[in-house]
């Protein structure tokens, strides 16, 4: 197996749950005591947020374990080296035929420009007689 | 543009070409064979014609043949379009580009006509 992708990050994200979950633990435990109703809902609510963490923090975890499966598959398959293809004489001299086609047939066409008309230069006349306009 | 009618315009001709994805625009060389032409608007008024130019290469050259075609009489706001027989997108001058024909300024010149004589005493001082 390849090296982890991302091993800072796991890192963190294991600490994360490191710490959180003793607290979802203990929040269980105290939950259980003989405590009043609204101590009760204020645990419980400290409890689903801690959980709805923990659970985020482990989907995370777990994608990154799907990009190392990814990564050695990629791995596995000689990333980042890919081998030119290889074709026996005759097969290369048709491929190289079409080439020389497809060129001919690009060549069939020119990009349209444009007419520029530049800066003048003038030189006299005598002036016209008829008056215009 | 404002043209004096004592005046033919030469314009040189030239082909570019816009990269569509940075905008740059090159000059490009005129096929061999490729032909330009133009017409003028007001054709009556401002001659218009391809010619080559010293170096050979084609320009367009504009005549007045009146002596005045502007806002002030009527006319004036000429155009020019130029195409060419490859079918490339044709130049124009138009807009501010558009040609007004003026008379030439004329400057008063003083005239020294016949003369009449009247009669004086003979001056005394001896010259010279």
């Amino acid at each position: 197996m390849a090296d982890d992708i991302n091993p800072a990050r796991r890192t963190e994200l294991l600490a994360a749950i490191a710490v959180l979950e003793p607290q979802i633990r203990g929040l269980h435990d105290l939950i259980t005591t003989s405590i009043s109703d609204d101590l009760k809902a204020a645990i419980q609510h400290q409890i689903v947020v801690r959980e709805r963490r923990d659970s985020l923090l482990h989907m995370e975890i777990a994608a990154l374990d799907e990009v190392n499966v990814a990564q050695d598959a990629l791995l596995a398959d000689g990333y980042p080296a890919l081998n030119t293809g290889v074709l026996e004489p005759s097969l290369f001299q048709e491929l190289t035929g079409e080439e020389s086609d497809l060129d001919a047939a690009v060549a069939v066409f020119g990009q349209q420009s444009t007419i520029s008309v530049g800066t003048p230069t003038f030189t006299p006349q005598a002036p016209p007689a008829a008056p215009g306009p | 543009m404002d043209m004096q009618n004592t005046q033919v315009g030469h314009w040189p001709l030239t082909l570019t070409t816009t990269n569509p994805a940075t905008g740059v625009v090159t000059t490009i060389p005129v096929p061999a064979g490729d032909v330009f032409s133009a017409v003028s608007s007001r054709p009556t008024s401002l001659g218009v014609a391809i010619a080559n130019d010293a170096a050979g290469n084609q320009e367009l050259v504009v005549t007045p043949l009146v002596i005045e075609s502007d806002a002030a009489n009527g006319g004036g706001g000429i155009t020019v379009t130029v195409t060419d027989s490859n079918g490339d997108s044709a130049g124009e001058l138009a807009g501010a580009n558009a040609i007004n024909v003026l008379p030439v300024p004329v400057v008063p010149a003083v005239a020294i006509g016949t003369p009449t004589f009247t009669a004086q005493p003979a001056p005394t001082a001896p010259g010279p």
